[in-house]
């Protein structure tokens, strides 16, 4: 009889738990669209951020020259004069006697530094730029260095060109990661001067840059510092992280971008060795699966600047026209 | 008052006498039911049980023939002899013949109860006792022994087996008695004296007062009952009343069968139900009273459980998800300059979607059922089982896709959407065959295979789309007879 029971109510149970089944409802994303909102202490190729600053990065203007000898000096469709020196290239260790292929690309804007991933910022201190350049020279695909003791002229405009700059190199010829890019002062007795050419119509200024290297060229100088520098922190909403996201600060009087760089520790950005009493514009974009978020705060800097920037829903097309906007 | 006389007379004839069997026989018998019982419970898995029982009620099928055959040879071998009710000195007995292989084996077998057995090296032979209806609604059979050597004086000997005194008394062999009748009026043995004649008096007790009673006693006495062939050989006072009254629970998986009707238009998104929806089939439980209305039929009525399972599932390869992601944050620049941050973020990712939702459609109905019964209860019975089912509310869980693929809760509110479902899908019609299996003097086990007919859809009247349930499953369960003790003779 007991077991009788025990048959039948195990049965009972049997159909009880057979429809107590619970719905699904899952959501797999497709490559790429994963949401990874954790912040790291080492940013890879693979991260988001890096994957958008790759987008982000503009176009190199190309000039070929078939003959150098007779074109010495070349003058660019965006206004910047090169000029060569004879005999002061090299390919493969001999002089260059074939077409010379010109690469370049030269950043006034403060958008183009975070577009190119090239902040005006040296060893964590702010510079003040009176622009970047960018030279690739290659003959058939080879590169072409620069001769011994054979500098290369740049002469381009600059609307309001200051004194007191300095020629700096960038520390890579490519920049991977822009948070791991830095200028470096060039000690090898590369100039720069202004140049103002009143006798022309119109009236024209701006830098001679006379270099011995090619690559990131930068002419600046260290930002004025007449109040205390401090850190200046951000904070951003917890969607976002270093991972997939990328903040700048860019100062509304001086052609000066920072890049303030993650702390997987406490959750947010930082930059130090920011003068106070600084009128700065936060910028924040972010790539979080497809979508592309864009965020933009005025701050004057003050002792214990902790921004929240809140980047919203973007487009990439969106971001760069705001960054060429800055 | 009539029961308690007609029970005094059978205690105070039948009480003290000895039933002559050895014991051991009761042992054997009462050990083989044990084994019989765990025989019948081996099976671990009940699906195996179900096929085991489904495979049973077939062999039982082919086999009632073969029993019904065998019974009327058996008949047509016995003859009785006949009873002297004027001298009670010579009481006759009756003289069972059956087929010499038994007798010469002295084989022992059960069927109705009916013990044969070879005893004391004597050729005892068992008649097939008449039928006799039991307390408990079975047919219960009364076994005469006699000596096959007419003429050597051989004890009469009456054995009535009784399952349920055997349970009650421990195996006492109350239920097998041995009767003799002398001058006085007791029962003694006597010779056989005639294979060829038959009773044919027609013995009445009355229980109309007392002096009647004992005038008609004396004629009513053990050994002068006429033993007919067939039927009963009990007194009949009001005659054999079937009076169950069964309470029936019982759990069933059920497969369910859903049909649609719907315009040609349409026939894209009855695919598309198809291909989304598949079957998880369902279950059944209830509880109902069963009342005989008759010697074999029943009415029965009570209350149904049952649930249809189904499962829905979707899958959207180009799915945008939004994401909210709440912030909540506080930064102290300094003592006394705190930063709160609240905020919301929203999210969107692009993806694909694997949604199952398992909808389930419960049904809570009153069956009332018209049940015929035959076969044998001792062994298995059969029902033949039809009727209405009365559907008192049905409700709903789960989701199904609409014109537009998307998919939506179903619902009971008024509506044209192929959601909105039925709170009550009237009435459905029943019908089934159930197997029952005696465990005890009480309760039986049964099997019963059952189709359900809805004649409604579950969707409103006024939707596009009518989906239809059919429903057949078996029933598995248990009934206990309440008025076991409580019926037959009154």
């Amino acid at each position: 009889m007991k077991k009788l029971f025990l048959i039948t109510n195990v049965f009972l149970a049997v159909l009880l738990f057979a429809s107590c089944k619970k719905d699904t409802n899952e959501f797999v994303p497709h490559d790429g669209q994963q949401l990874d909102s954790a912040w790291t202490t080492n940013v890879t190729a693979n991260s988001q951020v890096l994957i958008l600053s790759k987008s982000l990065e503009g176009s190199f203007s190309v000039q070929e020259m078939s003959n150098l000898l007779l074109d010495t000096a070349v003058t660019t469709s965006t206004g910047v004069q090169l000029s060569f020196p004879l005999n002061g290239l090299l390919l493969n260790g001999t002089a260059l006697t074939g077409g010379l292929k010109i690469e370049y690309v030269l950043l006034q804007k403060k958008g183009d530094f975070i577009r190119y991933g090239v902040p005006t910022s040296i060893n964590r201190y702010p510079l003040e730029s009176g622009g970047a350049l960018h030279i690739k020279l290659t003959s058939n695909g080879q590169p072409v260095t620069l001769a011994g003791n054979k500098k290369l002229s740049i002469r381009y405009r600059d609307a309001a060109p200051k004194q007191g700059m300095s020629v700096f190199f960038g520390n890579t010829t490519v920049v991977t990661n822009s948070l791991l890019f830095n200028w470096e002062q060039a000690t090898d007795n590369s100039t720069v001067k202004l140049w103002d050419s009143t006798n022309i119509n119109p009236a024209a200024k701006g830098y001679l840059l006379e270099t011995y290297k090619t690559g990131w060229v930068h002419v600046g100088r260290p930002l004025e510092a007449l109040q205390p520098r401090v850190e200046v922190k951000a904070v951003v909403p917890d969607l976002f992280s270093n991972a997939n996201t990328a903040v700048y600060m860019v100062f509304k009087n001086s052609r000066t971008v920072v890049q303030l760089s993650g702390n997987a520790n406490t959750r947010n950005f930082s930059f130090p060795n920011i003068p106070t009493n600084q009128e700065v514009k936060f910028v924040a974009i972010s790539k979080v699966g497809s979508s592309y978020y864009l965020g933009a705060k005025e701050e004057v800097i003050s002792a214990n600047t902790v921004s929240f920037i809140k980047p919203e829903l973007s487009s990439l097309s969106s971001i760069i026209n705001f960054l060429n906007s800055l | 008052m009539t029961d308690k006389l007609f029970d005094d007379f059978v205690k105070d004839k039948l009480g003290q006498h000895n039933s002559g069997a050895p014991m051991h026989v009761w042992e054997r018998i009462r050990e083989k039911e044990k084994d019989n019982k765990k025989g019948f419970f081996f099976f671990k898995r009940f699906w195996l049980t179900g096929i085991v029982l489904l495979t049973l009620s077939g062999m039982v099928y082919l086999s009632w023939d073969s029993v019904i055959k065998h019974s009327n040879q058996e008949k047509l071998l016995t003859t009785t002899t006949e009873q002297n009710n004027t001298n009670n000195s010579n009481q006759t007995s009756t003289i069972a013949q059956t087929e010499n292989d038994q007798n010469k084996a002295g084989l022992s077998a059960t069927n109705n109860n009916t013990v044969l057995e070879k005893q004391d090296n004597e050729n005892t032979l068992l008649t097939q006792g008449p039928v006799q209806q039991t307390e408990a609604g079975k047919n219960e059979p009364v076994g005469i022994n006699n000596t096959s050597h007419s003429d050597v004086a051989a004890p009469l000997k009456i054995k009535k087996q009784s399952n349920a005194l055997i349970k009650e008394n421990n195996a006492e062999i109350n239920s097998q008695q041995k009767i003799q009748a002398d001058k006085t009026g007791n029962l003694i043995h006597s010779p056989v004296q005639s294979s060829e004649q038959t009773a044919a008096k027609e013995f009445v007790l009355s229980f109309t007062n007392m002096a009647a009673y004992r005038n008609s006693l004396k004629d009513f006495r053990i050994g002068n009952v006429p033993q007919r062939t067939v039927g009963p050989s009990c007194p009949t006072v009001n005659g054999p009343r079937r009076n169950d009254l069964y309470i029936e629970v019982y759990g069933s998986p059920d497969y369910t069968m859903r049909s649609f009707s719907n315009s040609a238009n349409l026939n894209n998104y009855i695919a598309q139900r198809r291909t989304s929806e598949d079957n998880r089939n369902g279950f059944s439980a209830g509880v109902r009273i069963a009342k005989n209305i008759g010697e074999k039929t029943l009415l029965k009525a009570g209350v149904n459980y049952s649930q249809i399972n189904e499962r829905l599932k979707i899958v959207n390869e180009n799915e945008k998800q939004i994401t909210q992601i709440i912030t909540i944050r506080t930064v102290i620049r300094t003592p006394g300059d705190t930063l709160f941050i609240r905020d919301t973020t929203y999210f969107e990712q692009t993806g694909t979607r694997y949604r199952t939702t398992y909808n389930r459609y419960r049904f809570i109905d009153i069956p009332v059922i018209f049940s015929y019964e035959f076969g044998n209860p001792e062994i298995l019975a059969f029902s033949v089982n039809a009727g209405p089912v009365f559907n008192v509310v049905s409700f709903y869980r789960g989701e199904v896709l609409d014109t537009t693929f998307n998919p939506v809760k179903i619902s009971t509110a008024k509506g044209s959407g192929p959601n909105n479902w039925r709170s009550n899908i009237g009435i459905s019609v029943f019908a089934s065959f159930a197997v029952y299996k005696r465990v005890n003097e009480r309760l039986q086990i049964f099997a019963e295979p059952y189709f359900r007919y809805n004649f409604k859809p579950v969707t409103q009247s006024t939707n596009f789309v009518n989906q239809r349930y059919t429903t057949t499953g078996m029933q598995l369960g248990i009934r206990y007879n309440l008025f076991n003790e409580k019926q037959r003779y009154r």
